[in-house]
């Protein structure tokens, strides 16, 4: 059964995901960054590096730092977490632009210089879905 | 035997401005010109599956040229002095030497995104020449697209710009359509995607003047798709209702790059609109 964002399992899943993906094996060896996906309440620190994720860290304390923050409500999550979303909730910078409730902050240059990669992991996010 | 695409390739001189500029052009068919303009920061290459369209190159002689900068049309000598930027002057005047170079008659102008917006400036200056106007992915004003991303020198611009404009595709096109609409972009020149949004977001601004393009005297059509999250098909259908006689179509399941994300989705929209115009010289 498919496990429910953001779940511990959901990104357990994910990262097996991305580390078995043809495409970031390609493009993911310099992809290293830190980011954070706030899902209304709950913060969830990713660690890529060189394009696998290393760490997945629930409500990571003062001990941690980043440089993106993607942040949305639950329901934008869900909605964009399947293989065809609806319009505008199919692309994060879809998202940023057009669903007032998701944006993009922090280090934005951070978030361009690895665009591609972030938005292979993404795809693979949504390939993967989750249970609503 | 060898397979070959039915598409013709050649270099036309064009005289824009006291400017020489050498532009390549691919064309296919015979009938009456069916002139296409490809987006920003992108080339002729898409419109490739129109140019194969036996259906459509029966009746229609398409032709799409790469606008100067763009593809395999070289820039003018002195590019390396100055930066490059699309004003809708440089881009009306581009597109009509090109018309009146290769001496079309009352083309139909069939554009994409900034190739969709200066169609209707087209239509607002020279619709005695120009015989109808297709417009996708195009508004009266299109808000936020021109940014410096690609040209920092802390970024690769080739593979910003290609997957900056990826996710203005649509799910549904086919992944290999997808991935060439990207491919295509990686290729652009350095400042190039830039420039041109440069035209597409800043310089041209249509509102307030929609009602100034005559549709008996040449008619309107503007197509967006509704998974376009940089013109929305709510934002063309506003531009479509401000200018008389003006048609509007929401394409679904297609994005920004119809004629190339999807051809066989997008020319289900177009051939009704080919047809119309086939009885309406």
């Amino acid at each position: 059964m498919t496990p429910s964002f953001p779940e511990g399992s959901w990104f357990e899943a994910l990262s097996e995901a991305v580390a078995a993906d043809a495409e970031m094996a390609v493009i993911g060896r310099w992809c290293t960054l830190d980011l954070a996906l706030v899902a209304g309440e709950e913060t969830i620190l990713l660690r890529l590096r060189e394009g696998r994720i290393s760490e997945v860290a629930p409500d990571p304390d003062m001990g941690y730092s980043w440089s993106v923050t993607l942040r949305g409500k639950r329901e934008d999550w869900l909605t964009f977490l399947q293989p065809e979303p609806p319009p505008f909730y199919n692309d994060l910078l879809a998202m940023n632009g057009r669903v007032p409730s998701f944006s993009i902050e922090g280090d934005r240059t951070v978030f361009v210089r690895h665009l591609r990669s972030l938005s292979r992991l993404f795809r693979l996010a949504q390939f993967l879905g989750s249970r609503a | 035997m060898p397979e070959f695409d039915p598409i013709t390739g050649r270099y036309a001189y064009l005289e824009v401005s006291g400017v020489r500029n050498r532009v390549y052009f691919e064309e296919a068919g015979e009938g009456r010109p069916l002139l296409c303009l490809h987006t920003a920061g992108s080339d002729s290459r898409q419109w490739r599956h129109l140019l194969c369209d036996a259906e459509i190159t029966e009746r229609w002689c398409v032709l799409a040229f790469d606008m100067p900068y763009h593809g395999r049309s070289t820039p003018p000598a002195g590019w390396w002095e100055r930066e490059y930027l699309l004003t809708t002057e440089a881009y009306t005047r581009t597109v009509m030497a090109f018309v009146r170079t290769l001496e079309l008659e009352r083309p139909v102008v069939l554009g994409c995104s900034m190739g969709g917006a200066i169609v209707l400036e087209l239509a607002r200056r020279h619709a005695a020449e120009v015989g109808a106007v297709i417009g996708l992915e195009a508004a009266s004003k299109i808000e936020g697209r021109f940014s410096d991303w690609t040209v920092r020198p802390d970024m690769d611009g080739s593979v910003v710009a290609a997957s900056w404009t990826y996710g203005l595709m649509a799910p549904q096109s086919p992944e290999a359509a997808r991935r060439e609409v990207w491919w295509t972009y990686a290729q652009g020149g350095p400042g190039v995607y830039r420039g041109d949004t440069y035209f597409y977001s800043v310089d041209w601004d249509l509102r307030g003047r929609e009602e100034k393009i005559d549709t008996t005297a040449g008619p309107v059509y503007l197509l967006t798709g509704e998974y376009d999250h940089a013109c929305s098909p709510e934002e063309t259908a506003a531009t479509a209702a401000a200018i008389p006689g003006a048609k509007f179509t929401r394409m679904r399941g297609i994005g920004h790059f119809p004629m190339a994300e999807n051809y066989p989705r997008f020319r289900e929209y177009l051939l009704p609109i080919l047809k119309e115009l086939e009885g309406n010289p």
